[in-house]
């Protein structure tokens, strides 16, 4: 049959017997998960199976390429995997730019599935068609930026490569892989997974063109969001320097500081060293987007002049985060140390979060001068280098800090993890709690892997913490969110109810990242629902409602929670860290933890009821936090139902 | 068409292959940049592109039009 935005074929590459094969793309699969994520959380549930470990040949990866990546739709230039994650034990996945799922599909496939394990390093050559595992024995060793510059040296720099470092190669759970140098994938560990199949890199590209089914219905739903695109006012402001020239005081207070202080610095002597106006005079070079985005918010950056001269760093924006919260007081210092993560293929915020857990402990006396070997977790540049290599090369203190919370609890004990700020072993450095409860809180302590960038993304309030009431009914409609439901939404003296709002939210991020559209917030306000469903339709042929598209998002996230109820998670594993209720320190007092229009401070009991809230917004169990046989009947995931027990 | 060029201002490049999809799926009613008459060469040691135009390109500007980025402009001959 004839597909358009589908290209029709599922990759099948087993590392260990080396065979390759393909698998039509059953058309009720794409009909019922539309694609990327959606596609590929559904055939996890067929080919991972519960209770393996990830770093061994039973563990398989998942790579998937939405029916929009390779096409002219705004922003189409996402990609998302899924694995058993060795740092939280969950089957999950997440996302990557720079156009990897584009360059798959034109080498001729929707989904990539890889089992097994090689027996000596190889990279995955996909071009054309031509599939080849090659091999790596000159690569394995090198960094990230050596092993993209070398492949694309070998195949041209059209080629999207995905690749990993040292730390994938050491099985660091820390470790994660880059798109093109540039974009990030796989937090929670897809690099060690990789690395324990001995699978450096993938490299992707071809000349399969992708059809779309009504041309001119797909080029009117692209020219609307252009126009809105040009039509937006701050989009000089965005490609510039994304959201951080915007207000940095605030941005900078969502993005993580001090989380284990809970103390918001002065920023005024932080701006003058690392600011956006020093990074943009001396250090930006140039902007890069992923594949067909209009609202570039990727930076290569390069130091010119100093200890670190010609140090170049690609990555999404650049925030002095790591600076602030490690002690490094330079801008030079801040890129160099940014720049041997993005080589080591380390997870930046999982290494911040690890390095402050660990100096938290140092404090306690847990961990002494003896485990580190005389470190003693100071602040600073000559420090912070040092733990870099030592994680990623598992020397010393670094073979335990490489693995996250699991590594130090096994050496140091299990009462360490009171001291942790995670949520099912992945810290919440990310987006630590800020002096409000949004649908990022809730999305990370119910999502299926943690905190990272999920559906709390997609929420009015993530960067606007000052979000009115209006803002957040317009997203209902945006989101379409049943006109009852947002009622339920509305009707508390909170004025809102974020429990039941993030069921919406994450419904939203699992349709677009199964049609592969950014879930950026400088990003998915150009995509209601409708207009999904509009471009859906129109590349595909296969007519779709926004209501039907919102089904579709709550369909998939089901199967995303079934692939860990299955493994063990209930209720019982989505616990707000002890943190939230201390106070944030500012610079006006302390800011206990509130609602998003500061109606009370919340205590863990509003936290429970509003967690009681969510599941009873998603239909589940409300007690056990899991779907219930009427809910996955409902939504057609009649094969699940047998698992509900094993949570 | 043949009475203007298309001036090119490869520092605004930005790699996002916009001008490719749509020059691909206009010629080819297909989305495929390698097939695209607008060729983009990415230099990975100094990260700047080389934007060069096949002989099949008639300088119709949709390519033009696709750049958000104002790396592409359309400049009257004579």
């Amino acid at each position: 049959m004839e597909y358009c935005g589908y290209v029709g074929k599922i990759l099948h590459v087993d590392l260990t017997t080396r065979r390759i094969r393909e698998e039509v793309l059953d058309t009720e699969l794409a009909r019922s998960f539309i694609g990327d994520y959606g596609i590929s959380a559904s055939l996890a549930y067929d080919l991972i199976k519960p209770g393996i470990d990830p770093l061994l040949p039973e563990n398989v990866i998942l790579f998937g390429a939405g029916p929009l990546a390779g096409t002219s739709a705004p922003g189409a230039g996402r990609c998302h995997f899924f694995t058993k994650l060795p740092l939280t034990g969950t089957v999950a996945g997440g996302g990557g730019g720079q156009g990897f799922s584009s360059r798959l599909k034109y080498a001729g496939y929707d989904e990539l599935v890889i089992t097994g394990h090689a027996n000596s390093p190889v990279y995955l050559k996909i071009l054309d068609g031509d599939v080849e595992l090659i091999d790596a024995a000159d690569l394995w060793g090198e960094d990230i930026y050596q092993t993209t510059d070398r492949l694309w040296e070998k195949h041209g720099s059209s080629c999207s490569v995905l690749a990993i470092g040292q730390a994938g190669e050491n099985l660091a759970n820390l470790s994660l892989a880059l798109v093109n140098k540039g974009s990030t994938i796989g937090r929670g560990g897809l690099g060690a997974v990789m690395g324990s199949k001995n699978l450096k890199a993938i490299v992707a590209n071809g000349r399969r063109g992708i059809k779309v089914y009504d041309r001119r219905r797909f080029r009117g739903v692209v020219n609307q969001v252009m126009a809105d695109v040009r039509a937006y006012p701050k989009w000089h402001d965005i490609v510039r320097l994304s959201h951080l020239i915007f207000d940095f005081d605030r941005i900078m207070s969502h993005l993580g500081f001090t989380n284990y202080l809970r103390e918001f610095p002065d920023l005024t002597e932080v701006r003058e060293v690392l600011g956006p106006e020093v990074y943009l005079k001396r250090i930006k070079i140039r902007r890069i987007a992923c594949f067909s985005c209009p609202m570039a918010c990727h930076d290569i950056s390069e130091l010119k002049g100093g200890t670190f001269s010609g140090v170049k760093f690609y990555s999404h924006g650049l925030t002095p985060i790591l600076a602030v919260r490690l002690g490094i007081d330079s801008m030079d210092g801040n890129i160099k140390c940014r720049e041997l993560i993005g080589r080591y293929g380390l997870d930046y915020f999982g290494l911040m979060g690890q390095i402050e857990y660990a100096r938290e402990l140092y404090q306690q006396g847990i961990i002494t001068k003896d485990d580190t070997g005389g470190i003693e977790f100071k602040p600073g540049l000559e420090a912070m280098k040092d733990l870099i290599e030592k994680i990623t090369f598992r020397k010393g203190i670094g073979d335990v800090l490489a693995d996250g919370l699991s590594g130090v609890e096994k050496k140091f004990g299990k009462e360490c993890e009171q001291y942790c700020l995670h949520t099912k072993g992945m810290d919440t450095s990310e987006h630590p709690v800020i002096s409000k409860l949004g649908a990022k809180q809730i999305d990370e302590v119910t999502g299926v892997i943690g905190p990272t960038h999920k559906g709390g993304m997609i929420n009015p309030g993530k960067f606007e913490p000052s979000a009115s009431l209006e803002s957040f009914i317009e997203f209902g409609d945006k989101a379409a969110i049943p006109k009852e439901a947002m009622n339920r939404i509305l009707d508390t003296p909170m004025k809102l109810n974020i429990g039941r709002l993030t069921r919406y939210t994450q419904d939203y991020y699992a349709i677009m990242s199964s049609l592969g559209l950014c879930i950026r917030a400088h990003m998915n306000w150009l995509w209601p629902m409708s207009r999904m469903a509009d471009i859906y339709s129109a590349a595909t042929g296969i007519e779709i409602t926004a209501s039907q598209l919102q089904k579709a998002g709550e369909r998939i996230h089901n199967v995303a929670k079934m692939l860990n109820v299955r493994e063990g998670f209930s209720r019982k594993d989505d616990k707000f860290p002890s943190t939230y209720f201390k106070p944030l320190k500012t610079r006006e007092g302390e800011k206990p933890l509130m609602d998003h229009f500061e109606t009370k401070v919340l205590t863990k009991e509003d936290l429970e009821s509003l967690l009681d809230d969510y599941y009873d917004e998603r239909g589940w169990d409300v007690k056990k936090g899991i779907p219930t046989p009427a809910k996955l009947i409902e939504l057609g995931l009649d094969r699940s139902v047998a698992d509900l027990n094993k949570a | 068409m043949e009475a203007r060029d298309i001036v090119v201002h490869p520092d605004s490049c930005v790699r996002c292959y916009r001008c490719q999809l749509e020059c691909s799926f206009l010629r080819t009613r297909m989305f495929n940049p390698e097939e695209a008459f607008i060729k983009i060469d990415w230099n990975w040691v100094n990260d700047k592109p080389s934007i060069s135009f096949t002989d099949d390109c008639d300088n119709c500007g949709v390519c033009v039009r696709a750049c958000i980025y104002e790396c592409l402009t359309l400049r009257e001959k004579g």
